[in-house]
C-alpha cells in the first residue's frame, strides 16, 4: 500500500471538486440543508385538525352535556370544530371525511345527557383511517376531551377508523393497518425514484460519452430530443413500474384498492411523466453523471420527508407549508390516499391532477429552455 | 458554400477565434491547418452550429447559421473528432437513426443507407454492434452516417487522427470520391501529407487565420521562393556570411546551426553557379544541396512568425 499514491488521489479529487463549483453545492451543502429543513419540519405539533361535531342531544331540563362537550372540543388547540347541530346525518358526515374535507367526526346521540346522568353515556367517533398521524392525533384529542366528563358518571368512546379494514372495535386496542397508510406514498416514491434517477442520467451520460456531437449537429430540436427521452422512459419504464407496483400491492400485500382503478393508474401515470421530466431537467443542467445522481437522490429525500406522506403537512411550521405544496409528491400522496384507501371520486382529486400536470409542463419547459442554451 | 465575416468567439477574456473571414467555394476540399490549440475545432464547431459566435456572421449554403440554424443544419454532414455514435446499436441501426433524424424520405432510406455502406465498404458488416468495431471501422461508420442525408457540405474534424498511414490513404480516397459527387469538404488536419491533397488551405494560429491559398501558393508566399542549403567549415563561416550578403541571386539567408539556407528564385541556376563563385571568394563549400520545400516548412515558418509578432506585442 503506497500512502503517497493514496494521498495524490485524494488531492486530485479535492482539486476536481473545487474546479466544479456546482458539485460543491450538491456534494457538500445539500445534505446539511436538507437535514436542517426536514428537521425543522418535525418541530411542530399537529394543530387544527378539521373535525365535524353532530350534536343530537336533547338535554335534560337546563342541562345539555352535548353542548358542553362541543365547547370543550372547540377550545382544543389540536382540533378545528365544524358544528352541525342535529341536522346532518351520520352518513353525510362520513362522506365529508371521504372527500378529504374533514379528518374526524364526533356524534353525540339524542339521549346523551340523560344517559350521562345515569352513568352510561357514549359518543360515536369516526376517524379518517387513511392518514396515520392525523388519525391518531384527532382521536386521542377527542378521547381526552370527552373523558374529562367521566367524573359525571363515565362516557364510553368508541373511535371507528374509517376506510381501514383491520380496525379494532374496542377503544382500548385500536389496531390500524399500517400498510394501508404507507402504501400510497410508498408507491409514489418508488416510481419517482426509479424514473427520476434513470432520466437524470440520460442526457448527461451521452454528453459524457461524447455520443452527442453528431446528433447536435443534426436538425433535431431540443424539444424533440427531450420529448423522445421522456416518452421512452414513461411509456416503457413508467408503465411497467406502475403496473407491477399495483400488482404487488394488491396481490402480495393484500391491500384492497377501494376507489376507481383507472383513476389510480391515470394519476400514477401523470406522476410518472412529471418524475421523468424532473429527471431530464436534472440531466440537462448537470455537468456529470455523478452530479446528476446526487441531485436526483437528494431531491427525492427532500420530497419524501416534506410531502406529507410520512408526516402530515398540517404538523409542519407555517413557513414550510408552501414548500410542501410545491412538491409533486404532496399531490400524489394526497390523491392516491383518497383514491386507493378512501375510495373518493374524481372531484376530490381533480386539484391533485391539475397540480401534477402543471408541474410536468413546467419541468419540460425548463429542460428545453436550459438545453438549448447548454449546447454552447 | 461557407462564408464568414469577422467570425469571433470569446470564452471569458480568452479570444479563441479572432475575426476570421472564410470563403469556401462549392466543390472544393478545403483544408484547415494549424497547431494544437490554434482554434481549428472551435472554428469548425461554430460553422456546424455547435457554438454560437460572440461576434460576426456565418453563412452555410446561403443560410445564416445563427438565425436559421435548423435549415442550415440540414445541409451539412459532420464527422466529429471523437466517435459519437451509439455503441450499443448495430451499424445499420445507427445509420437508420440518423436517416430518420434528417428526415430522409422513408422510401429512399434503405437504398440510401446501403449506398453509403457500400461506399465505405461496410455493407457486409451492417449487422455488427458498433461498439465492438475497430477504430478504423468506427471512423468509416461515422463518415457513412455523416453522408446518409446526402449533404452538399461535409465537415470533418481531424478524421484520420490515430489512424495508421495505410488507412489514412484509404480515407483520402473516400474523400476524393465524395468530392467527385459534388460535395464540398471542410477538413481540419495537422498532417501535412493530407493538407497537400486539398484544393485550398487555410492556416490558423492562435485564433487568427493567417493565410488562405493553394498548397503551392502557400509555399511560394511563405517561403518566398526555392531553397538551397549550403554547408561550410566553421572557420569560413564569417566570410561566407559576408559573401552571401552581396550575392545577387540570393533573396534571403537563414543561418541554422552549421548550415546556411538560401532562399532563391531559381535553385537550379544557383546550384550550378555557386561553387565557382565561392571558390573565387576563397571559400571551400563542404556540401551544397537542393531543398524540396514541404508544407511542414511553411507551417513551422508561419507559426514562428506568428509567435514573434505576438511576443513583440
Amino acid at each position: 500500500m503506497n500512502v503517497e499514491r493514496i494521498y495524490l488521489v485524494i488531492k486530485k479529487e479535492v482539486n476536481l471538486l473545487f474546479r466544479r463549483k456546482s458539485l460543491i453545492i450538491t456534494a457538500l451543502l445539500l445534505p446539511c440543508i436538507i437535514t436542517l429543513v426536514v428537521g425543522f419540519a418535525f418541530t411542530g405539533n399537529i394543530k387544527n385538525v378539521p373535525i365535524i361535531v353532530i350534536n343530537e342531544d336533547k338535554g335534560h331540563g337546563d342541562l345539555n352535556y352535548g353542548l358542553v362537550i362541543t365547547n370543550q372540543l372547540m377550545r382544543s388547540d389540536e382540533l378545528d370544530v365544524k358544528y352541525f347541530g342535529n341536522w346532518l346525518p351520520i352518513q353525510s358526515g362520513i362522506d365529508l371525511i371521504r372527500n378529504g374535507k374533514y379528518s374526524a367526526m364526533v356524534f353525540i346521540p339524542q339521549d346523551f345527557t340523560d344517559r350521562l346522568l345515569l352513568g352510561k353515556a357514549y359518543v360515536l367517533v369516526y376517524v379518517d383511517g387513511s392518514d396515520p398521524v392525523v388519525g391518531y392525533t384527532s382521536s386521542s384529542a377527542i378521547v381526552t376531551v370527552v373523558s374529562q366528563l367521566g367524573s359525571k358518571g363515565g362516557v364510553f368512546v368508541q373511535p371507528d377508523f374509517l376506510f381501514n379494514t383491520n380496525v379494532g372495535v374496542a377503544s382500548s386496542s385500536i389496531q390500524l393497518n399500517q400498510l394501508r397508510f404507507v402504501i400510497p406514498g410508498q408507491v409514489g416514491v418508488t416510481i419517482a425514484a426509479s424514473l427520476t434517477s434513470l432520466a437524470a442520467s440520460t442526457i448527461v451520460a451521452e454528453r459524457e460519452r461524447g455520443s452527442f456531437e453528431q446528433l447536435l449537429v443534426s436538425p433535431i430540436t431540443p424539444a424533440e430530443l427531450l420529448m423522445g427521452k421522456i416518452l421512452y422512459h414513461v411509456l416503457l419504464v413508467g408503465i411497467v413500474n406502475i403496473v407491477s407496483c399495483l400488482f404487488v400491492v394488491t396481490v402480495f400485500l393484500d391491500v384492497r384498492i377501494v376507489g376507481n382503478l383507472m383513476l389510480v393508474f391515470l394519476m400514477l401515470f401523470m406522476y410518472a411523466i412529471a418524475s421523468t421530466g424532473f429527471g431530464v431537467l436534472i440531466s440537462v443542467i448537470s455537468k456529470s453523471q455523478i452530479e446528476a445522481a446526487e441531485i436526483a437522490i437528494f431531491s427525492l429525500t427532500f420530497q419524501v420527508w416534506l410531502s406529507g406522506i410520512v408526516y402530515p403537512i398540517r404538523a409542519m411550521p407555517q413557513i414550510l407549508r408552501p414548500v410542501a405544496y410545491c412538491l409533486p409528491l404532496t399531490y400524489l400522496g394526497d390523491g392516491l390516499r383518497a383514491l386507493m384507501i378512501r375510495g373518493s371520486d374524481f372531484a376530490t382529486v381533480q386539484n391533485d391532477f391539475i397540480a401534477i400536470i402543471i408541474y410536468t409542463v413546467l419541468m419540460y419547459a425548463l429542460a428545453v429552455h436550459f438545453f438549448s442554451k447548454r449546447i454552447d | 458554400m461557407i462564408l464568414t465575416k469577422d467570425m469571433t468567439i470569446q470564452f471569458g477574456k480568452f479570444v479563441a477565434v479572432d475575426h476570421v473571414n472564410l470563403d469556401v467555394k462549392r466543390g472544393q476540399i478545403f483544408g484547415f491547418l494549424g497547431p494544437n490549440g490554434a482554434g481549428k475545432t472551435t472554428t469548425e464547431r461554430m460553422l456546424c452550429g455547435l457554438l454560437t459566435p460572440t461576434y460576426g456572421t456565418i453563412q452555410i449554403a446561403g443560410y445564416d447559421m445563427v438565425n436559421q440554424a435548423e435549415a442550415a443544419k440540414t445541409h451539412i454532414g459532420y464527422m466529429p473528432q471523437k466517435f459519437s455514435l451509439y455503441d450499443d446499436l448495430k451499424i445499420w441501426e445507427n445509420l437508420e437513426f440518423f436517416a430518420g433524424i434528417y428526415q430522409v424520405p422513408k422510401k429512399d432510406r434503405k437504398e440510401r443507407i446501403e449506398a453509403k455502406l457500400e461506399l465505405m465498404q461496410l455493407l457486409e458488416y451492417k449487422n455488427r454492434i458498433t461498439g465492438n468495431l475497430s477504430g478504423g471501422m468506427k471512423q468509416r461508420v461515422s463518415l457513412a452516417t455523416a453522408l446518409v442525408h446526402e449533404p452538399p457540405l461535409l465537415f470533418l474534424d481531424e478524421p484520420t487522427a490515430g489512424v495508421d498511414p495505410a488507412l489514412r490513404a484509404v480515407f483520402w480516397n473516400y474523400f476524393r470520391k465524395i468530392k467527385q459527387s459534388g460535395v464540398t469538404i471542410f477538413v481540419n488536419t495537422h498532417y501535412m501529407d493530407e493538407a497537400i491533397q486539398c484544393d485550398r488551405l487555410g492556416l490558423m494560429n492562435r485564433g487568427r487565420l493567417l493565410m488562405v491559398d493553394t498548397p503551392e501558393g502557400l509555399k511560394e508566399r511563405v517561403i518566398g521562393g526555392q531553397a538551397v542549403d549550403l554547408w561550410v567549415s566553421p572557420s569560413d563561416s564569417a566570410k561566407t556570411s559576408e559573401f552571401l550578403k552581396n550575392y545577387p541571386l540570393v533573396k534571403r539567408v537563414e543561418p541554422t546551426g552549421d548550415k546556411f539556407r538560401l532562399i532563391v528564385t531559381d535553385s537550379d541556376e544557383v546550384v550550378l553557379e555557386l561553387p565557382e563563385m565561392l571558390d573565387k571568394a576563397g571559400i571551400r563549400p563542404l556540401r551544397i544541396r537542393l531543398v524540396d520545400i514541404t508544407l511542414d516548412d511553411v507551417f513551422v515558418k508561419l507559426i514562428d512568425t506568428g509567435r514573434d509578432t505576438r511576443d513583440i506585442e
